[in-house]
């Protein structure tokens, strides 16, 4: 019994630091013409000030429509993951433009699920919102807080996806 | 992570949130009636039903696209059978069915039986010329200008001037390329 019971322990020492480790530095949505229109930073490593968060999004912009031209295979709709030493970048394109990328730790897994649901998130509490106007900077609280609780939650609920 | 599939306008419909179909034809019928007393023409009301219908499709847009799952459609066929069976089912209830293409598969008709904005609606003498549902004309040419289709719009057949059905031909004026308007230095 005893045995059993710190096994569990163990079991949960370790996943608590595998998952506790994946952590999520910001997340960046970009409009259809490349302007930056959400960053918000989670978690207290990787911040940036609002001109390093602007040059990010320019440049991803332009990275990734360069990578659709670039690759050999027809059809490719830019990249979609980032592998650096210290990060990943993931990034989802809605079929309307919109961009939404996250920056995380490296391996942290069900980024693609994140970036999803960031875009019905999106769909609900920005583009439903009568006061937001399109491809304007996002200033919503209640997709603020949502999208918080997303970033939060992720561990638990996207596992189970 | 492999593609998820799309889902029936069925599924989506069970899940999203709704409303009481009374409340928002009533509700439709308020705006109408408002329009037309604002505006006093009809080819106004029928101009402005048509500019918020485009107003709320290119955002009603990314909401399909999230939900719906569906990728990238390979051709104008299929977009609107998507349309049809999939967007109408998922925001109004609905199926549409699509018929009567051309030969160079540009110009189609969406054809809806049953359509819950005009549960309750009879059109009065002073209003022949209005199109009652034009604000479903304007979605879907909001809609489909942002996944860069530019069409037209035009109803052919209305059960409110005593036709069998709704008729909504669908013409595609243009498709904007998506690619970035590189110019190669010469």
């Amino acid at each position: 019994m005893a045995s059993r019971s710190q096994l569990r322990l163990i079991f949960m020492q370790f996943s608590s630091i595998t998952f506790g480790m994946a952590a999520i530095y910001s997340l960046y949505i970009i409009n259809k013409s490349g302007g930056l229109i959400y960053y918000k930073d989670y978690g207290s490593s990787g911040r940036m000030d609002t001109n390093d968060s602007l040059r990010v999004a320019s440049l991803w912009h332009s990275m990734h429509a360069i990578s659709q031209q670039l690759s050999p295979v027809s059809g490719c709709t830019g990249i979609e993951l980032l592998q650096a030493d210290t990060f990943d970048l993931h990034c989802f394109q809605s079929l309307t433009g919109t961009k939404f990328f996250v920056v995380c730790e490296p391996g942290t897994q069900h980024m693609e699920s994140l970036l999803k649901f960031s875009y019905e998130l999106y769909t609900d509490y920005v583009l439903k919102n009568p006061f937001y106007e399109m491809e304007m900077p996002i200033r919503c609280e209640l997709f603020d807080i949502n999208l918080a609780q997303a970033v939060q939650k992720d561990r638990v609920a996207f596992l189970g996806r | 992570m492999a593609p998820v599939a799309p889902r029936s306008g069925d599924a989506i419909f069970a899940n999203v949130e709704r409303v009481n179909a009374e409340l928002f034809t009533l509700t439709y019928g308020a705006i109408v009636r408002q329009l037309l007393t604002d505006l006093e023409e009809v080819d106004e009301v029928n101009k402005q039903l048509d500019q918020m219908g485009y107003n709320i499709g290119i955002r009603l847009i990314d909401e399909f696209l999230a939900k719906s799952n569906v990728s990238r459609c390979v051709d104008f066929r299929e977009t609107t059978d998507v349309i049809a069976k999939v967007g109408f089912k998922m925001f109004l209830g609905v199926t549409a069915s699509v018929a009567n293409w051309d030969a160079d598969g540009t110009c189609c008709s969406i054809i809806l039986e049953d359509n819950p904005l005009v549960d309750f609606v009879e059109l009065p003498d002073n209003c022949q010329g209005l199109y009652y549902c034009n604000i479903l004309s304007g979605v879907i040419r909001g809609a489909l200008e942002m996944v860069s289709m530019k069409t037209e719009i035009t109803w052919i057949r209305d059960v409110l001037r005593g036709d069998d059905a709704f008729e909504l031909q669908v013409k595609l004026l243009k498709q904007v390329p998506e690619e970035y308007p590189y110019k190669d230095d010469e």
